[in-house]
């Protein structure tokens, strides 16, 4: 068994201040870091999965060599979900159901859940929502109860074969998701799944926009983004849930002329960041922006230029950029690679 | 063409006010300056009128210097250029119209020469005396080029301008040098002077008084012309060589003017091809049979409606939205890929296959057969080649059945969907298996349709063979059942699994890699493309060579595809074939192995750049994907 020491050093970067993520292992290894350090899920080329933690090393999944791994989580840090691909430089297909597992939030026991792709946890970490794209099936698995029956939703066959929709449960029986029409405008829906009936709650007024939802606190964050080409602008709007899970109150919070990448992620906090694009003399470059939810500031958060993608690896926020991953937002500096003693009750 | 003319010795002998004002002096002074000196050797020479051809035992004709100032002052400097490679090509250029002196166009000649005395004389002999007498012996070229343009030959000679076939900034510019250094170059030039000049000619023939019958009758004469050279040459043949002839000094500009022309007229107007458009119009226009009006009609709808493009033709699935017309346009111009076909990437269910597929295709110019699904042709291509180079292990589909002679399983590979003359055709494979089994004919023929249209009340279903499909069928897996005289058949089994290396993975494995593959197969080079530089240059060296790599989609597509978790990459397969590139900046024609084959999009380089490197950092080799096949 191989002891890891991991230490996350906090370098200086060439981009404008904005710390750059670095680990004593290799990046590419890594699938999941805790946001006080002291769990690390990494990944092997021999096809295993381990956990490292106060310096114990723990093999969580084994498959065959160069199998991928994915770790999903969120902010309630209850459980994780891994999504494996064991064919992953072998086939490459969009569209394909990889084997998901589910495991306590730093645990190293993997349970089956199900076949499917793009999970999402659910309701406090209790359900997970996942894909079957050539069924056009959103399923919705209950996590803590096995004997509970998969929601399945069905969805029209969207004309983009590539579409993979949002999803967000309100509470056990209602489910926002996006979906598109045959003419490619899209709409928000709730589904409830007692009485099998489709609501749809808005829609884009034009194609050519994608619509994002998300949740954050106690509201439903919806970005209308515009492709490439076809620019209809970009707005975001939030919606509140009130008490009865009834959504209420739906105000713009954001509005822009240009085509704005979206890809929105929300927190647990009054935060939410999305690519925003800029104007820049005769160039558009993309950077990450943030927008405060009661006062609706907006702030432009980096200056790279061509940010993509915007994640949140347990409250850490990061910025891929070319093979490097810059911090945002996060846990302070910890530069202590010493052994953490366990307090005496 | 510089503006700037040493002044020849013969003007400081005259002691007159026309004295020239110095190097950087005046170009209007100039010009009149040379204008004086013109007349007043005209009006000398008049009483020297030579015929060049009773002149005997004559050497060292030359063209008097004053002359060739004249030429240079009073012709297009565009037209010069034709002029400048070596003295054959001035002469070439002095037998059209195109040369002007002080007088006007060139009738005469200033000449000098010596007799066998070598004693030096001045005379003005008639342009095409000097150029008989001079021409021939130092300048064959130009006979023959003069021949490809007279009555039998103009035609067949100007079918050479129709279409520009190029696709890179390299090409374009050669093909403009070559134009200035042809021989025949100015002749053409000549003729779009004379077309250009009809309308003038009119306007001035309306203003010429009805008494000058002189000037009438050369004008009527020029006009006639004209008029029967516009017949002859087509609006294409046109456009292109005027395009030429006014940009001669500005390559740039020339190319620009190629590269930004909307790619919907040109296949209006015949110099591309329609396939770019068939499936486009038809959806348009609601038929299924496109004429050359319908095309004009429906490139003028691309071009005025550019959002039609994103949402057009759903049944070959694809990702959505596609780029608008502009965008298409203008990526096509660049574009080089051999696509006389339509595939489904969304129906292919393996984007590698997709891919390779479709570089194959550029090689070999598959077009494909009618009868299949929308990705048989495509997978067959792959299906082939591979299994050509012993890769078998690449193609997953196959028919099983156990063989009871032998007491094994037997599988041969296949294609879903019908494909005439080849041996991976499904319904070919599947009647060789129940003729082992079952005894069926080996005559019979089994046709591949989908399962809805598949109705035995009909009659026409219930005799033959059919094997239906499912609704969600794709190239890498599809249900499908098999029925014989309406009765469902079985004794075989079909299975679908697809696991390759598009790159390699493990270091022993390299020749089963799908780059390696093309290599052996197509006789092919494989070149790493580190940067823009590597690209454009191989592009612009190698008209047939087609740039492909692997990245991660949320990088290359962004606005399609979102990260959630920490190294998230889904390996997408893309081909570059074109480039444009304006300041430094370069943007890319690519096809990802989600797109509509014939709607490339335009992507900067930067999102090419992250997206590769970022699968390479996930890649077990750590292997660049990007690379040039040629």
């Amino acid at each position: 068994m191989r002891l890891i020491n991991l230490v996350l050093i906090y370098m200086a970067s060439t981009y404008a201040g904005l710390p750059e993520l670095s680990t004593k292992q290799s990046l590419n290894n890594i699938r999941f870091i805790s946001q006080d350090n002291k769990i690390t899920y990494y990944q092997m080329r021999s096809g295993s999965l381990s956990l490292t933690s106060n310096y114990q090393n723990k093999v969580i999944l084994k498959n065959k060599m160069n199998t991928n791994y994915l770790i999903h989580s969120s902010f309630h840090r209850k459980k994780m979900i891994i999504e494996v691909d064991e064919n992953f430089h072998q086939n490459y297909h969009f569209l394909k159901k990889k084997k998901l597992y589910q495991l306590k939030y730093g645990g190293s026991e993997a349970l089956f859940v199900a076949e499917g792709s793009h999970p999402k946890l659910q309701l406090n970490d209790t359900y997970v929502s996942f894909y079957h794209p050539i069924e056009s099936e959103i399923h919705l698995m209950n996590l803590e109860n096995k004997e509970a029956k998969t929601i399945v939703i069905p969805l029209n066959h969207p004309i983009n074969p590539f579409f993979v929709p949002d999803v967000v449960m309100l509470d056990p029986e209602n489910i926002l998701f996006t979906n598109m029409n045959k003419q490619g405008m899209f709409a928000v829906f709730k589904y409830n799944i007692l009485d099998k009936q489709y609501i749809n709650l808005i829609t884009s007024k034009f194609n050519g926009l994608k619509i994002e939802i998300c949740k954050s606190q106690n509201k439903i964050i919806v970005g209308q983004f515009s492709y490439p080409t076809l620019n209809r602008g970009s707005s975001i709007s939030k919606i509140e849930i009130d008490a009865t899970g009834s959504l209420v109150n739906q105000e713009e919070i954001y509005q822009s002329s240009l085509h704005d990448p979206g890809n929105i992620l929300c927190t647990d906090s009054d935060e939410i960041f999305f690519v925003k694009k800029i104007k820049n003399k005769n160039y558009l470059n993309t950077e990450v922006a943030s927008i405060n939810l009661s006062n609706k500031k907006l702030s432009i958060l980096s200056d790279l230029k061509k940010v993509t993608q915007i994640i949140s690896m347990d409250g850490r926020i990061l910025i891929p950029y070319r093979e490097k991953f810059f911090v945002l937002s996060g846990s302070s500096n910890l530069k202590n690679d010493s052994f953490q003693k366990e307090k005496k009750p | 063409m510089s503006l700037f003319i040493f002044i020849p010795s013969s003007y400081s002998k005259e002691k007159t006010k026309d004295l020239p004002p110095g190097i950087f002096g005046s170009l209007k002074k100039l010009v009149d300056i040379n204008q004086s000196v013109y007349l007043k050797k005209n009006k000398s020479l008049l009483r020297r009128v030579k015929i060049l051809d009773e002149l005997k035992d004559v050497k060292d004709i030359q063209i008097d210097v004053d002359f060739m100032t004249s030429l240079f002052l009073h012709t297009q400097s565009r037209y010069l250029a034709l002029a400048s490679e070596d003295s054959c090509h001035f002469l070439n250029l002095l037998n059209t119209q195109l040369v002007y002196s002080a007088e006007g166009p060139v009738q005469n000649l200033f000449i000098h020469y010596q007799n066998k005395k070598n004693v030096p004389f001045e005379a003005l002999v008639s342009k095409e005396a000097f150029l008989k007498k001079v021409v021939p012996g130092n300048c064959k070229q130009i006979g023959k080029s003069r021949e490809l343009f007279n009555k039998d030959n103009l035609l067949k000679t100007l079918e050479q301008y129709n279409t520009v076939k190029f696709t890179t900034q390299k090409e374009c510019t050669d093909h403009h040098q070559a134009f200035i250094k042809d021989f025949k170059s100015p002749y053409v030039c000549d003729i779009y002077e004379k077309v250009k000049s009809t309308n003038r000619l009119k306007t001035q023939l309306i203003r010429t008084p009805k008494k000058n019958k002189r000037l009438r009758g050369i004008l009527e004469n020029q006009i006639s012309y004209a008029e029967r050279l516009k017949k002859k040459i087509t609006t294409n043949q046109f456009n292109t060589i005027r395009s030429l002839c006014e940009n001669i000094n500005y390559p740039e500009k020339y190319c620009e003017e190629i590269f930004s022309s909307s790619f919907w007229d040109k296949i209006s107007s015949g110099e591309k091809d329609t396939h770019y458009i068939t499936l486009k119009c038809q959806e348009l226009l609601g038929k299924t049979s496109i004429g050359p009006t319908d095309y004009k009609l429906c490139a003028s709808r691309l071009n005025n409606s550019p959002e039609q493009c994103a949402y057009i033709n759903k049944d070959y699935p694809a990702l959505l939205p596609k780029p608008n017309c502009n965008e298409i346009a203008t990526a096509l111009n660049y574009s080089r890929i051999f696509s006389q076909y339509n595939d489904c990437p969304g129906r292919m269910g393996n984007e590698s296959i997709s891919n390779i597929g479709r570089i194959i295709r550029h090689f070999t110019k598959d077009k494909g057969s009618p009868d299949g699904y929308c990705f048989t042709d495509t997978s067959h291509a792959f299906a082939k080649l591979n299994l050509e180079a012993d890769n078998e292990k690449s193609w997953g589909t196959h028919f099983c059945y156990f063989d009871k002679i032998r007491n094994t399983e037997v599988c041969h590979p296949t294609v879903i969907g019908n494909v005439s003359d080849s041996n991976l055709d499904q319904g070919r494979v599947l009647v060789s298996i129940l003729n082992r089994t079952k005894g069926l004919s080996s005559e019979t023929k089994c046709k591949v349709i989908p399962s809805i249209e598949y109705n035995p009340a009909i009659l026409k279903y219930k005799t033959g063979c059919y094997i239906t499909t499912e609704p969600n069928c794709l190239a890498s897996h599809c249900g499908l059942k098999v029925y014989y005289q309406e009765k469902p058949q079985d004794g075989f089994s079909f299975s679908s699994q697809f696991n390759f290396g598009y790159l390699t993975n493990e270091i022993n494995q390299e020749q089963y890699s799908q780059l390696k593959v093309l290599e052996r197969q197509l006789q092919k080079k494989n070149k790493a493309m580190l940067n823009t530089t590597f690209i454009k240059n191989i592009l612009d060296e190698h008209a047939e060579a087609l740039v492909h790599g692997i990245g991660c989609a949320e990088d290359i597509l962004p606005h399609f595809f979102k990260k959630t978790t920490f190294n998230q990459c889904s390996p997408l397969p893309f081909i570059i074939d074109g480039y444009k590139e304006k300041n430094g900046f370069f943007t890319f024609v690519v096809r990802t192995s989600f797109d509509d084959i014939n709607s490339p999009r335009l992507i900067e380089w930067s999102y090419i750049f992250t997206s590769v490197k970022n699968y390479q950092a996930l890649h077990p080799l750590n292997t660049w994907s990007l690379h040039a096949t040629y």
